[in-house]
């Protein structure tokens, strides 16, 4: 239990980090009051705006203000916009989620069980030519293929719309994007851990006593590879929204992958920072999940805080 | 070889000819022409070093070789014959027919599956039977444990339990309690010896230590070079060996009648001379404990790893420290280098206090560490040479030649091979390793030498070739040794003196003769019965170890 705690605390510390990160780095990065009227604004106007948006209190009364606001998911208004950032992102985010989910899901189911393939004919034609795939499809940026997928499936084909939302076949090019890469890391590292997990000694061992290599690759292989595959969902959660963003704006896709790319170039700290904290969170999240999911799965790690039990020797 | 008239008569249960073994890309064949027969409940030894073949064996009978092996020869089993080339033949034969455990019990078993679910998948029946056989008492609480909350030798048991589940005819054990503690391994012996006798599973016993086969084997394969060149009754072979290299292996045995001096072996080196009889200690005390503590935290818990230890070593002696594992021998040890810091008490270096807060590079030159591991203690990536010379480079002691001309010095001192010198560690051997970690260890001329288990992952010869490396330092040099081993039989063979530690806290120490042939402390004598003896008529005369070591090699 206090270890469940303990891991809980950490994910808050680092999502303070986080905020704290964000907002000063941002603060750091000029007068947004400037940048939104040029130099040719009289004084008056850039007071009046500054009184407005807080930008006149000292930076850490400017932070808390900020922390109070988060804590009521108020970013504060988009400079573009003037509509709540808050709004604007959430507005955006299933959109967003749309293509995550399917992804990881299409990434695991694609992935997981081509590496297991792989590791069973270790050193064959199957092996290699997976590992090939996996390393060809890793290589390719996502918005070549991406635009690769729409010159071929929409331009030369006419089977897909080229972009945009018009219905579930919008769907297939986006997640096809996103997924192609995803899919060969986990093909990667799971076939990695099978040839390793396979190689351990316990595997003899089950062997010896005549269970057959289907049964030791259920019963034994299978949960020993959840431990690092858990580890790279994680990770790759961080990555898919990446590729997010960039597949969002080669697909022209309204997720807030687009909605941080335009908001970055118009200077909109609001909308920005409530996108950062939210895909911050995520990770956090992502990541406190994997630690929870590691002592749910693997007994070592909630002992390794605990007294070892007395070792005692059973007598002959 | 010749089988026994009566191991013939008698219906047997396994039969093997012409076992051979061959991997893809080696010239060497691992084994060859390997054969014998082995009766229900007769548990057969097969004694060899290291590369000699022996888990080839084994694991050929089991069908558990890698695809790249060609295998040769056939085996009856029960009455079934079977090509051993065919893997599907004797995989059929697993489980019901053969089982085998291995080395390491710690990693025999999966991590993430508690005792109950490895015998689950095994035998539908209550494993709590099945556990007791294998040597458990009390199974009950261990049902539900994993391998991590398990002992080394529990975890053993579990694995025998493993194998037990299915019933086998045949249990095939490669060196099972090689990694364990003597009173430990000697419980495990006798649950074999119970199985044997009382079950009629015959087991193949695979040893590299001579005496643990003598104890538990009535019969006994030596192999070498991946050739069977000698098998008999145990007892014969151990007296009356009638081949070369098994009499050589027998001579390399540390034993009470061969104390202090050389183990004869090197063909064509030293004859076995004997030594000068170990002077009586100088009393020079060069490294003191004073009522050494040592304090771990261990969840928020402090833990006690030495509980105030009193301990001198003089020039020119050699101290044992023997105890089982977790007894705080290392930590006590590590007190001198610094590795581990005393909550109460004091170390003296030649009669100054060490105070590892404020360290001298002096005490890092007098007092050397040399762990168990060679392989580990060493840089994968520099040259033999270099790794020699880099204390002296650290300690910048002298030009850049006379370094280089002292690590040669050194290295030939412990009687490595000129053109080693540029050679990486993962050409050498385990022996040659620890000989170069023994000499990177004098560089700097040391009072101390610490040898954590230095010789305990070696090969008889090879511990043999580094005991008495170890014995010509002390003579020429004069330094002082403390020698941390679980085996008895090194410790009574090389020291001076010996301290026994139990938890953290010492329980006796005495000369070597007085705690081997009067202990005094009931732990003391548990731990030296628990040692298993070679028959004393195994021991050579010193005119038959001098023929051996000239020349019938």
């Amino acid at each position: 239990m206090s270890w469940v705690v303990l891991r809980l605390g950490r994910a808050l510390l680092t999502l303070l980090l986080l905020i704290a990160f964000t907002f000063f780095t941002l603060a750091m990065n000029g007068d947004p009051a400037a940048a939104k009227f040029g130099p040719d604004i009289d004084p008056e106007t850039l007071e009046a705006f500054r009184e407005k948006w807080g930008l006149n209190y000292p930076l850490w009364k400017q932070f808390l203000i900020y922390l109070d606001g988060i804590w009521r998911l108020d970013f504060g208004l988009s400079f573009r916009t003037g509509r709540q950032a808050w709004e604007l992102v959430s507005a955006r985010l299933p959109a967003t989620l749309a293509l995550m989910l399917p992804t990881m899901f299409f990434s695991i189911a694609l992935g997981v069980p081509l590496g297991i393939y792989a590791a069973a004919h270790r050193g064959g034609r199957a092996d290699r030519l997976t590992i090939i795939a996996a390393v060809i499809a890793l290589a390719i940026p996502a918005f070549l293929l991406g635009l690769l997928l729409m010159y071929v499936f929409s331009v030369w084909l006419g089977w897909l719309p080229p972009s945009g939302w018009v219905g579930w076949s919008s769907f297939l090019m986006p997640v096809a994007t996103m997924a192609v890469s995803t899919a060969s890391v986990y093909a990667r590292f799971t076939r990695s851990a099978m040839v390793e997990v396979m190689s351990h000694p316990m595997i003899e061992t089950a062997e010896a006593s005549g269970l057959s290599r289907r049964l030791i690759r259920r019963v034994h292989a299978l949960p020993n590879i959840a431990l690092p595959l858990i580890t790279i969902t994680a990770l790759e959660f961080g990555n898919i929204i990446t590729y997010a963003v960039v597949t969002e704006s080669v697909f022209a896709w309204p997720g807030a992958g687009r909605l941080l790319i335009e908001s970055v170039a118009g200077r909109d700290y609001a909308v920005v920072q409530a996108i950062i904290l939210l895909t911050g969170s995520t990770m956090i999240l992502a990541n406190l999940l994997a630690d929870l999911a590691y002592g749910w799965v693997d007994p070592r790690i909630k002992d390794a805080r605990r007294p070892r039990p007395h070792r005692k020797e059973a007598r002959a | 070889m010749t089988v026994p008239a009566d191991m013939t008569t008698a219906q047997p249960l396994l039969h093997v000819q012409g076992l051979g073994v061959r991997f893809a890309g080696t010239e060497q064949p691992a084994c060859e022409e390997i054969g014998f027969t082995l009766a229900p409940g007769e548990i057969l030894g097969i004694v060899g070093e290291s590369g000699s073949g022996k888990s080839v064996t084994c694991r050929a009978l089991m069908g558990l070789l890698p695809e790249n092996a060609a295998l040769d020869g056939r085996m009856r089993f029960e009455g079934q014959d079977v090509l051993l080339a065919d893997r599907r033949a004797s995989a059929r034969l697993r489980g019901p027919g053969l089982s085998m455990i291995f080395q390491d019990p710690m990693s025999a078993l999966d991590p993430l599956m508690t005792v109950r679910g490895h015998i689950a998948l095994r035998s539908p029946a209550d494993p709590a039977p099945i556990l007791r056989q294998a040597g458990l008492a009390d199974p009950g609480p261990l049902l539900d444990a994993y391998p991590h909350q398990l002992s080394g030798g529990q975890c053993q048991r579990v694995a025998i339990a493993c194998a037990l589940a299915r019933d086998p005819k045949l249990l095939i054990a490669d060196e099972p309690t090689t990694a364990l503690d003597v009173t430990v391994q000697a419980g495990i012996l006798a649950q074999l010896r119970a199985l044997a006798d009382d079950h009629g599973m015959a087991v193949i016993f695979v040893s590299h230590d001579l005496a643990v086969i003598h104890q538990l084997c009535a019969r006994v394969l030596v192999m070498h070079r991946g050739r069977v060149v000698e098998q008999g009754p145990v007892h014969e072979v151990l007296t009356a060996p009638r081949h070369a290299y098994t009499s050589r292996l027998i001579a390399a045995i540390p034993r009470p009648a061969l104390r202090g001096q050389r183990l004869g072996l090197e063909p064509g080196a030293t004859p076995a001379a004997p030594l000068p009889a170990p002077r009586a200690a100088a009393d020079v005390p060069v490294l003191a404990f004073d009522d050494v503590t040592v304090r771990y935290t261990r969840d928020g818990q402090p833990f006690d790893a030495v509980r105030q230890v009193s301990l001198t070593l003089h020039r020119g002696e050699i101290l044992g420290l023997v105890g089982e594992s977790g007894s705080g021998k290392s930590t006590l040890a590590k007190t001198a280098v610094g590795l581990a810091r005393t909550a109460r008490g004091q170390v003296r270096l030649l009669d100054e206090v060490l105070d590892w807060t404020r360290p001298r590079m002096q005490w890092r030159r007098d007092v050397q560490y040399i762990f168990q591991d060679p392989r580990g203690a060493l840089d994968p990536a520099a040259r033999l040479l270099r790794q020699v010379r880099l204390p002296l480079d650290i300690h910048r002691a002298g030009s850049r030649a006379e370094r280089d001309s002292r690590a040669r010095a050194l290295l030939a001192e412990t009687r490595l091979e000129p053109e080693l010198y540029q050679r990486k560690p993962a050409s050498l051997s385990g022996g040659q390793r620890q000989r170069a970690t023994i000499a990177r260890a004098l560089a700097l001329a040391p009072q101390v030498l610490i040898c954590d288990e230095s010789v305990s992952a070696l090969d008889v010869s090879i511990q043999a070739r580094v005991l008495n490396l170890l014995m010509d330092l002390r003579e020429t040099h004069g330094i002082a040794i403390l020698f941390i081993s679980h085996d008895l039989g090194v410790i009574h063979h090389l020291c001076d003196r010996v301290a026994v530690m139990r938890h953290g806290a010492l329980v006796e120490s005495g000369p070597t003769g007085q705690v081997f042939d009067a202990p005094q402390h009931p732990y003391t004598r548990q731990l030296l019965d628990a040692i298993p003896l070679l028959p004393d008529a195994a021991v050579p005369t010193p005119a038959a170890r001098n023929a051996f070591a000239e020349g019938t090699a």
